[in-house]
């Protein structure tokens, strides 16, 4: 996806690696002649091997190139001079003879921060996992959920930071879920959803898909949930509860389904299983969408979306997306 | 990528033992508490991600070696941002970009940077302005006063450079 990935590569024979970029380094001169450009053509045809050491090589340029396309070329060398002056020797100071400096960073938009790896359960971008826990209860974490969990003997208390689960109870009586608006009591032997933060949801949603839920707020009295019924609050003020619509489990099957959705609503539910930044253009958002659509692979889910709709997705760069008007 | 459990738990003993350890070593190298607590924090990232995990027998030495190239990079990253928030002040309010865009062409500066670090700073520029620019190698080899020969090699150099960068790191 991002620039310079070389995910899962294949060690290639450093001999053809070697060829490969002689040969590019012959037909970028600016210079070759037509002889030479096809002697490089049948190179290429006469091993997968030859081919796939030449795709990475024009797949490198790409990157150099993606990577200074939003200012001029000269600013982006004066820049990347500025860059690499730092003194070596201010670097090394106190960190003498020591590694070479690689290759590989961890940029701002992936930096995960500690506390939330090592709270009791933590998805990523795009994962969905399943737990059981011992008391009885089965969860399941929808992507970049962040949930902790406190058991004591008698009870168990998740606390849903932020994200989505679904959770089962099968049995015990006493557990909860508290998020940042109130805390929630499914009954055993129900079903139902929590989610907590998510876009186009301020606040705390719980549905009630089997068995009876009820929710604790401040001080007001507990709303009762049964299956079927569905609540939005927030910490002082909750709607009606209103039907549950039946694709709200499709997530755990790694699915999105649609009913004459806004374009922008479904690009905002992809958008969170897809690393990166995407981005609906307010022109298209309110095209209706109605179908489903995987969540496990957004970009074909996007991909199916420009076909079907007058819509086209313009990569900004590999990582950030803007679908707009085809 | 998700850590497996086993991994978290020597990686969390480690965070427990040389966390302090850490910041410290950081905080004289870059002068400043929060940084140093910013890069830590990224030393032991950087760990859960490996796929190998070195038997640690070592395990400060281990740590010393990432937290050095995090600070590096940080240092280049930071210099980066410098001049290009310099080069913005000659810009009409107008035209400055916002701060979304600003961080794109930082984020994809600082990655083709990261890939060109430790080329001499005339080999990047033969590659440059090859690759940026489109100039033939002739055009290189006038403008930086070179033979085409040179630029020639240079080029297969910032090859085989970026390759390994990319595909043996």
């Amino acid at each position: 996806m991002s620039l310079f990935e070389s995910a899962n590569a294949q060690a290639l024979d450093q001999d053809v690696v070697e060829q490969a970029m002689l040969w590019m380094v012959t037909l970028q001169s600016g210079v070759c002649s037509e002889t030479e450009r096809m002697a490089c053509h049948h190179w290429r045809k006469q091993s997968a091997v030859h081919e796939a050491a030449w795709q990475r090589l024009t797949g490198l340029n790409r990157d150099v190139r993606e990577s200074a396309q939003l200012i001029a070329p000269e600013s982006a060398r004066r820049l990347l001079k500025a860059r690499h002056a730092t003194s070596r020797r201010s670097l090394l100071k106190g960190f003498a003879g020591l590694g070479v400096v690689m290759a590989t960073g961890v940029s701002v938009h992936e930096r995960v921060l500690l506390p939330q790896l090592f709270s009791d359960y933590h998805t990523a971008i795009g994962e969905r996992r399943t737990v059981s826990l011992s008391e009885g209860v089965g969860l399941t974490l929808d992507t970049q959920t962040a949930l902790d969990t406190q058991a004591t003997a008698a009870s168990l208390n998740l606390k849903l930071n932020l994200g989505r689960v679904l959770l089962s109870n099968y049995m015990t009586p006493d557990v909860t879920v508290q998020t940042a608006n109130g805390r929630i009591h499914p009954a055993p032997h129900s079903r139902l959803i929590v989610s907590q933060g998510l876009p186009d949801q301020p606040g705390t949603q719980v549905q009630v898909l089997a068995g009876s839920a009820s929710i604790e707020q401040g001080r007001a009295d507990r709303i009762s949930l049964q299956a079927g019924q569905q609540l939005t609050f927030s910490s002082h003020s909750s709607g009606e509860p209103t039907r549950v619509i039946a694709a709200s489990t499709a997530w755990v099957n790694g699915l999105l389904i649609a009913e004459r959705m806004p374009l922008a609503q479904v690009i905002a539910q992809l958008n969170r299983y897809r690393r990166g930044v995407l981005r609906c253009d307010p022109a298209v958002g309110a095209l209706q969408v109605s179908g489903s659509f995987s969540i496990d692979r957004p970009d074909a889910s996007l991909a199916l979306l420009t076909r079907v709709l007058p819509i086209r997705v313009q990569r900004v760069f590999g990582y950030w997306a803007n679908v707009v008007p085809a | 990528m998700h850590p497996s459990s086993s991994t978290r738990s020597v990686i969390g003993e480690l965070y427990v033992q040389h966390h302090g350890w850490v910041v410290q070593l950081l905080r004289r190298k870059l002068g400043n508490q929060e940084q140093a607590l910013d890069l830590a924090q990224d030393t032991f990232v950087r760990m859960l991600r490996t796929d190998t995990h070195p038997s640690l027998r070592e395990p400060r030495a281990y740590l010393t070696t990432i937290a050095s190239r995090l600070c590096g990079q940080y240092f280049r990253r930071q210099a980066l941002e410098r001049a290009y928030m310099e080069s913005l002040t000659a810009l009409e309010p107008e035209h400055v970009p916002s701060p979304e865009a600003r961080l794109l062409v930082l984020e994809a500066l600082d990655a083709v940077g990261q890939v060109l670090d430790g080329l001499g700073s005339k080999v990047r520029e033969v590659f440059l302005l090859s690759q940026l620019d489109g100039l033939t190698y002739p055009q290189i080899a006038e403008r930086m006063d070179l033979t085409v020969n040179v630029v020639q090699k240079a080029m297969l150099k910032a090859y085989r450079h970026c390759y390994s960068a990319v595909y043996a790191a």
